[in-house]
């Protein structure tokens, strides 16, 4: 077998929600000395990618989502003694959901997805004050700082967190916000940079494009 | 008419005397009183007093008991913290699922704030008599489990340990059946089962239908018993599951915005009664009076005929709904009278013109 065939083995399993067998594939891909960043890129992400895709498409619900990422979380654990460093190149993450709200469960798919697409992303929970997020951006040096809200009357908080990340000299993080209360016009208004879309795979998207901004500015 | 015999007659699907009306006000509503959640919650006489002094400024057809969805979880032994208006739990009292051997199925009586709100329904009571529907709000099995392992745990689990999840929706239906027996006792004449991790944006319809439906089935059934009014309460999308919903044994659906309610008087025909579904947020929150009187006649007009039909809000207010769009709810109901065939008139044309959808934020 190629390594391609491996590769396309896990991606199959994690799709499958078949966390017995992934393990099994993962390890015969190491012992058959596949690339470790590719089985983690182009196996497990790929797969996760690919469920969350058919989730987004109704074709399977948020449970499937949870499963197979705790199944990746688990090949990952093989995979990662085996890996020389962080060679992905995506950008840093802080990922939060604003003060007054303590919705999570969108947030935590964001990040399961940002993670899958290569980000870094450091989660520092729910009900998050505008000052967090900056000094967090600000000690992490991250690229991006990401919002999240499902309580439209905390959009003055957001607004508010924007104007301090703007504000604060050191601190060089674009920021994607999410969330139903949000749309194009709402994130342009209240000063963040993106909108980072309706569900967590589109946020993947939005995340690598304001990246690749970040990086031609 | 009074308040209750409105009511019963959309839910017998029989002539009120106009379209009958619940805002869905429960923490606005001691806003009346400049009380919070947080400053009434062990007080059940200000909590009594805040929903009483609300029902006379708004007079709308139910005084909602209750203030929040965690009694059931706290008094589970999950850690709850306070917010103004609303608790949260911080810390899950199943961590591992051998945990489940350990919990125990709460004694209604005296479990936490379980008497805090049964106190609070006999004082309405007590107030109202029978002339008011007083129904308080309660968890459903499936968000109650939710609050005690953890929401992502627990769909997680119901793939990987359906088994498992099945005796700990039996341990929260349990829970659910002794503090439905009291708030029968205290006299309540409806309760509402909420069950928003049940929302269609969270679980499958399969999901719903081996989860949620036998489990809630059993409140309702025990309600019915009694003579008293279960309630199902789905937040968010409901149009995957309205079918089953309707076959539960609850004879009032309240449904949440994102469904039409002229789609689901279709869906459910005269097997039973809707309430809905204006958005909270959208119109009660944002909106002008304005918006919200004409959204609302627009729901009548899709769906009040043939009765069987409440008019209110898609979800729980929030406390700064302003008094003015509430009142203008109460009015569009108002406007309306019930024919002898069951079709709804307006008697009234002259509220302030249309305007279009109001803007997502705040001005
Ligand atoms: C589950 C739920 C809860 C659970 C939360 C559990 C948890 N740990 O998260 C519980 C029961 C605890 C709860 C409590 C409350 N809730 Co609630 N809840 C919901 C519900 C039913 C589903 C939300 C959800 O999880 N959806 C599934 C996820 C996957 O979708 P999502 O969150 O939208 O996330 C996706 C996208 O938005 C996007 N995204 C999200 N964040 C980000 C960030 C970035 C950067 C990007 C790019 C993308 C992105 O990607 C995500 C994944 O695809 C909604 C109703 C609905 N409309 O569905 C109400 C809802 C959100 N709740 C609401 C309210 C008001 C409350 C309460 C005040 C109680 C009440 N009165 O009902 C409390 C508030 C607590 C607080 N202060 O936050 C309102 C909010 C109204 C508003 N617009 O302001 C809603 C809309 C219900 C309603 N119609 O009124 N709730």
């Amino acid at each position: 077998m190629d390594e391609r065939q491996y590769l396309e083995r896990i991606k199959q399993a994690l799709v499958d929600l078949n966390r017995d067998r992934l393990l099994v594939e993962t390890q015969a891909a190491l012992d058959e000395g596949v690339d470790p960043t590719r089985i983690i890129k182009e196996g497990l992400s790929a797969g996760l990618l690919l469920v969350g895709d058919q989730w987004i498409r109704k074709e399977r619900f948020i449970s499937h989502v949870l499963v197979a990422a705790k199944a990746m979380g688990a090949a990952q654990e093989l995979v990662e003694p085996h890996l020389a460093g962080d060679s992905w190149g995506a950008g840093k993450i802080v990922l939060g959901t604003i003060k007054g709200d303590l919705h999570d469960i969108g947030k935590n798919l964001v990040a399961l997805m940002l993670r899958s697409g290569g980000f870094e992303v450091t989660d520092i929970g729910v009900d998050v004050p505008a000052e967090r997020f900056v000094e967090t951006a600000r000690e992490q040096d991250a690229d991006i700082v990401a919002i999240s809200l499902l309580m439209s009357v905390c959009l003055d908080e957001v607004e508010r967190a924007c104007e301090l990340i703007k504000g604060a000299q050191d601190v060089r993080a674009r920021i994607l916000v999410g969330g139903p209360p949000v749309s194009d016009a709402v994130a342009r208004e209240i000063g963040a940079d993106m909108y980072g879309g309706f569900d967590a795979v589109t946020a993947l998207e939005s995340a690598r494009r304001l990246l690749s901004q970040l990086r031609a500015a | 008419m009074n308040h209750l015999e409105r009511i019963v007659a959309a839910i017998q699907h029989t002539k009120p005397d106009r379209v009958p009306v619940t805002p869905l006000s429960i923490n606005r509503s001691l806003r009346v009183l400049g009380y919070t959640t947080k400053t009434v919650l062990y007080d059940p006489r200000k909590m009594a007093d805040g929903k009483i002094a609300a029902s006379e400024v708004f007079d709308d057809d139910a005084v909602v008991a209750g203030t929040d969805l965690f009694v059931e979880s706290e008094a589970l032994g999950s850690k709850v913290e306070v917010y103004e208006h609303v608790p949260v739990v911080v810390d899950y009292v199943i961590k591992e699922p051998t945990d489940l051997d350990r919990l125990a199925v709460p004694d209604a009586k005296a479990a936490g704030r379980m008497p805090v709100v049964t106190d609070e329904i006999r004082l309405l009571k007590e107030h109202f008599g029978d002339t008011m529907v007083v129904v308080p709000v309660t968890c459903g099995p499936l968000t109650m489990a939710s609050q005690l392992y953890g929401p992502e745990q627990l769909l997680i689990a119901m793939i990987e340990e359906p088994a498992w999840v099945h005796r700990l929706l039996d341990i929260c239906t349990e829970t659910a059946l002794g503090y439905w027996r009291e708030i029968i006792d205290a006299g309540a004449h409806a309760i509402v089962a909420l069950e928003p991790i049940s929302s269609g944006t969270l679980i499958s319809p399969d999901q719903y239908r081996e989860f949620v439906g036998p489990y809630v089935a059993r409140l309702f059934a025990l309600a019915n018993e009694h003579g008293r009014v279960p309630v199902n309460h789905v937040c968010g999308d409901t149009v995957p599951i309205i079918d089953q919903m309707a076959g539960l044994g609850s004879p009032l659906l309240q449904l949440d915005y994102p469904i039409s309610m002229g789609e689901a008087k279709l869906a459910v025909g005269d097997r039973v009664c809707i309430a809905g579904n204006v958005d909270p947020v959208d119109y009660m929150l944002y909106g002008t009076p304005s918006q919200v009187y004409w959204k609302c006649r627009a729901v009548i007009e899709e769906a009040a005929a043939g009765s069987g039909f409440i008019l209110g809000a898609g979800c729980d207010l929030n406390p700064r709904t302003p008094t003015e769009n509430i009142l203008a709810m109460v009015h569009a109901a108002k406007d309306t009278v019930y024919n002898d065939d069951l079709t709804v008139e307006f008697i009234r044309e002259s509220y302030l013109r249309p305007e279009v959808k109001p803007a997502r934020k705040p001005a």
